[in-house]
């Protein structure tokens, strides 16, 4: 096995040189990585381990998204993290990173609780680069750091995951993880360009502007029961922000609906223009609508004014569990 | 002679597209037929011409279109304009709309005007060419029959049934006759509902109860078996179709007035939140927009509760039932939007029907043994007319069968079929001829209020069954099945007979299936 060798000379000379912290988690990710990879140029599928193994073991078992957990042994016994890993060469002359690292595209992808994935990247010859993710429709851009890494949190909108990472020069490393823990949460996402991104304002149960269950990016999240969550970097060419909203309904105590707003602010760069957008609803037991949302903002006469569009999301119906 | 037979096909198509243009000319392959004109309108079907001869439509697929003005085949997407209350317009047809999409494969996208006006334009993925667009404008029921009749609407979305005057009116304008069979489709079921507050511990009430409440004679929770607190009352606007039918409906009945201190909300959304954070009020909504309140049971003054629910709207065995329609004028709809059509009455719709909140029309079966306190009420109200016989003798023909969610009701002091049984009619032909029901025998039960003589009651519960089949089998062939009728009179009551909804309810041709 080539590729093998490969990885070890990888990992050794990740250890030789660079950080403990990110080495750690990298280093090993990588040697678990038990799949093909199509090096030449195009897409990359790395489909099924995780499949198997993340479906048998309980996702409640794994520590919470934020833990920095050591990293297990090589040789170890049943695994409790089962990730997905994408290897792949640049197609780039480029061999070695500034940094001499062999230049690599590593994408690891992991089951986390509360049906998100982990993403990580480590694509060293391509530092402070956009990287598109899409992921069942919802997109967002990250840029890797001057590593050449990335890494982000992203809420699985269908138990059949399928993820794809998009590098500058056009190659795409994809994962499909099967996450059956996505059936217990309702979501709905709204990806749009960063310059003027748009925004989902969640009104739980009847809730009025600024109550306690009014759920927006950047209002407290542990007061109301779902959550919206921001994904991409806004410092990005040609930014792609997203948002996305999480009901528990798996654990709801209460039932009724959930409103979903669409809002954005009319600056002077977008008063009367088009604002190009996706829209994501997750579907019990099917894939989620995708719809290319086009909205036409107010006129610049209305600049500093926050559009509000009560139509666009449907509300969330939710039955007591 | 060729010529006409060319034009006065669709006659009537909506607002021009292609105002201004250069003329155009059609020209039959043959060169027999050349019409020169201003083109007003192309649906992918048939061209329309403004013509020294006056106005001429001509079959796309038989002449060629020769000028600049002339649209591109390839690239045409015919549009389709829709007018309705958001329930429909903003929640069940976009659903539909992205179900049909992907049903398709193709891709969806919704061109935002503002929060009323949006348009979906459906693309195949693989030629890149759009094949449809739906213009949606927001509105209500009202609104949405006027701009059918001033062609600024292709499907009016409703939430109340036609009114005479409007079919009058669209019968003028040369749409057709629009509560004739074929011109509408029931595209969800739903009802009319009381809600209070979460929390409060009243969850039935009479109707009665319920229009002396809006009127004002009814002022406090205690009076109704709650805490001596005052009733906040809530109502949508005057032009809501749920206000409107509750006004008709509960108020009008009992001939009472509506308090002058009830608090009115622009759209049914904005009632219920309000409502679902004050335990004290009281408003009346849609069963498909019941938000995060409390839902009321309506009951009887001898009992019954019935408790609105999708297999109740099914039945309705639940009084205030009001199903959700789209009228569609007499004239031919492009190609693409018939396919939608065809899809809004399949299956996978009634699917995206209820995942979307809604009530499908999909038929379900009720087993006897979960119709045990039907029968104990029968047995109770047994005795005076009805013996111990007339029970036994209908327990025996039911035993083993199954009851069909779809039920036959009548409109109100008539023998004509309400909206929601009209549409059953060709729902349940439709699965008979299929062969749904192929090895099964169907009997249609008719069943009468209590009022009046108890043999005679039995004759037209007979009679009513008779005709509900005639009208359900009229032209289909079911050689698979077996048809029976019975008439049991008034010996399964669902409501009470001393009000006037126990009576319609009582009225009914039920379907059971074994």
């Amino acid at each position: 096995m080539i590729r093998d060798r490969r990885l070890k000379t990888a990992l050794a000379t990740f250890m030789a040189a660079f950080a403990i912290a990110h080495l750690m988690q990298f280093g090993l990710t990588a040697g678990r990585t038990t799949e093909a990879a199509d090096t030449s140029r195009g897409e990359v599928q790395a489909v099924g381990r995780a499949g198997l193994f993340g479906a048998a073991e309980p996702l409640t078992a794994l520590p919470s998204i934020g833990d920095r957990e050591p990293a297990p042994p090589l040789a170890l016994g049943p695994q409790r993290r089962v990730p997905v890993d994408m290897v792949a060469t640049p197609v780039t002359g480029q061999t070695l990173s500034a940094y001499g690292l062999p230049c690599e595209r590593v994408l690891s992808v992991l089951p986390a609780p509360g049906a998100v994935l982990r993403l990580r990247l480590s694509a060293t010859c391509d530092p402070r680069e956009r990287v598109e993710i899409d992921h069942a429709g919802l997109r967002f851009a990250l840029v890797t750091d001057m590593f050449g890494m990335a890494d982000t949190v992203i809420p699985v909108l269908a138990t059949d995951a399928e993820l794809r990472v998009v590098l500058q020069d056009g190659e795409a490393l994809s994962a499909r993880v099967f996450v059956p823990e996505a059936s217990q949460f309702d979501r709905v996402a709204v990806s749009s360009d960063g310059r003027s991104a748009l925004e989902i304002h969640a009104f739980e149960f009847g809730a009025g502007y600024g109550d306690t269950g009014h759920v927006h990016h950047g209002s407290n999240a542990s007061a109301a029961q779902g959550r919206v969550r921001r994904l991409g970097d806004s410092s990005a060419d040609d930014p792609l922000i997203a948002e996305i909203y999480t009901f528990p309904t798996g654990e709801s105590l209460a039932s009724g609906t959930v409103r979903l707003h669409v809002e954005g602010e009319v600056t002077s760069e977008n008063c009367g223009r088009e604002v190009v957008a996706d829209a994501v609803q997750s579907m019990p037991g099917g894939p989620p609508s995708v719809v290319a949302l086009r909205v036409t903002m107010p006129g610049c006469d209305a600049t500093g004014d926050i559009l509000v569009l009560k139509n666009v999301l449907r509300d969330l119906r939710i039955a007591r569990n | 002679m060729s010529t006409f037979r060319f034009a006065l096909l669709a006659a009537s198509i909506g607002a021009p597209l292609w105002a201004a243009a250069e003329e155009v000319r059609l020209r039959s392959p043959d060169g027999s037929v050349v019409v020169s004109g201003q083109l007003t309108h192309f649906d992918g079907d048939f061209y329309r011409l403004e013509t020294i001869y006056g106005p001429m439509t001509l079959d796309a697929a038989r002449v060629a279109c020769h000028g600049t003005s002339c649209p591109d085949p390839a690239e045409f997407a015919p549009e389709i304009r829709l007018s309705g209350p958001p329930a429909l317009g903003a929640l069940l047809m976009p659903a539909l709309i992205e179900g049909y999409a992907a049903r398709i494969g193709h891709a969806a996208e919704r061109v935002i005007a503002d929060d009323r006006h949006f348009t979906y334009v459906l693309t195949d993925g693989t030629s890149g060419h759009p094949s449809i667009r739906f213009r949606f404008r927001l509105t209500g029921s009202d609104e949405a029959f006027a701009d059918l009749l001033a062609g600024e609407a292709d499907i009016a979305l409703s939430a109340r049934e036609i009114r005479r005057s409007e079919v009058a009116l669209a019968r003028e304008a040369g749409l057709g006759t629009l509560d004739a069979p074929g011109r509408s489709r029931v595209l969800a079921l739903d009802g009319i509902v009381a809600i209070t507050g979460a929390g409060n511990p009243v969850r039935q009430i009479t109707l009665r109860d319920l229009a002396r409440v809006f009127s004002g004679e009814i002022v406090s929770w205690a009076a109704l078996g709650g805490p001596d607190v005052p009733i906040g009352l809530h109502l949508a606007e005057e032009e809501t179709a749920v206000t409107q039918s509750f006004g008709a409906r509960i108020l009008g009945r009992y001939g009472a007035a509506p308090a002058s201190e009830i608090v009115r909300h622009s759209s049914l959304a904005g009632l219920t939140d309000a409502i679902s954070q004050d335990p004290a009020a009281i408003g009346i909504t849609a069963f498909s927009e019941t938000g995060s309140a409390q839902i009321m049971s309506l009951v009887g003054p001898c009992g019954f509760p019935s408790v609105p629910g999708p297999q109740t709207l099914k039945t309705e065995d639940y009084p205030l039932t009001a199903p959700l329609f789209a009228y569609l004028p007499a004239k031919r709809l492009p190609r693409p939007g018939r396919d939608f059509l065809e899809y809004v009455q399949s299956p996978q719709a009634d699917l995206v029907v209820r995942r979307a909140g809604f009530v499908d029309q999909r038929l379900e079966t009720i087993p006897l043994d979960r119709q045990g306190l039907r029968i104990a009420n029968a047995v109770r109200e047994a005795g005076d007319g009805i013996g111990l016989s007339d029970l036994r003798a209908m327990v025996e023909r039911l035993f083993g069968a199954e009851r069909l969610t779809v039920t036959f009701r009548f409109e109100e002091g008539s023998s004509e079929l309400d909206a929601q049984s009209r549409s059953n009619v060709p729902l349940l032909a439709s699965l008979i001829r299929r062969g749904n029901f192929d090895g099964s025998s169907i009997l249609f039960a008719g069943f009468s209020d209590g009022i009046g003589n108890v043999e005679q009651n039995r004759r037209l519960s007979q009679r009513r069954a008779e005709a509900v089949r005639d009208a359900v089998l009229g032209d289909v062939s079911a050689q698979g099945v077996t048809v029976e009728t019975a008439g049991f009179g008034e010996a399964l009551p669902m409501a009470c007979d001393a009000v006037e909804w126990g009576q319609r309810i009582n009225r009914r041709v039920e379907v059971w299936v074994r």
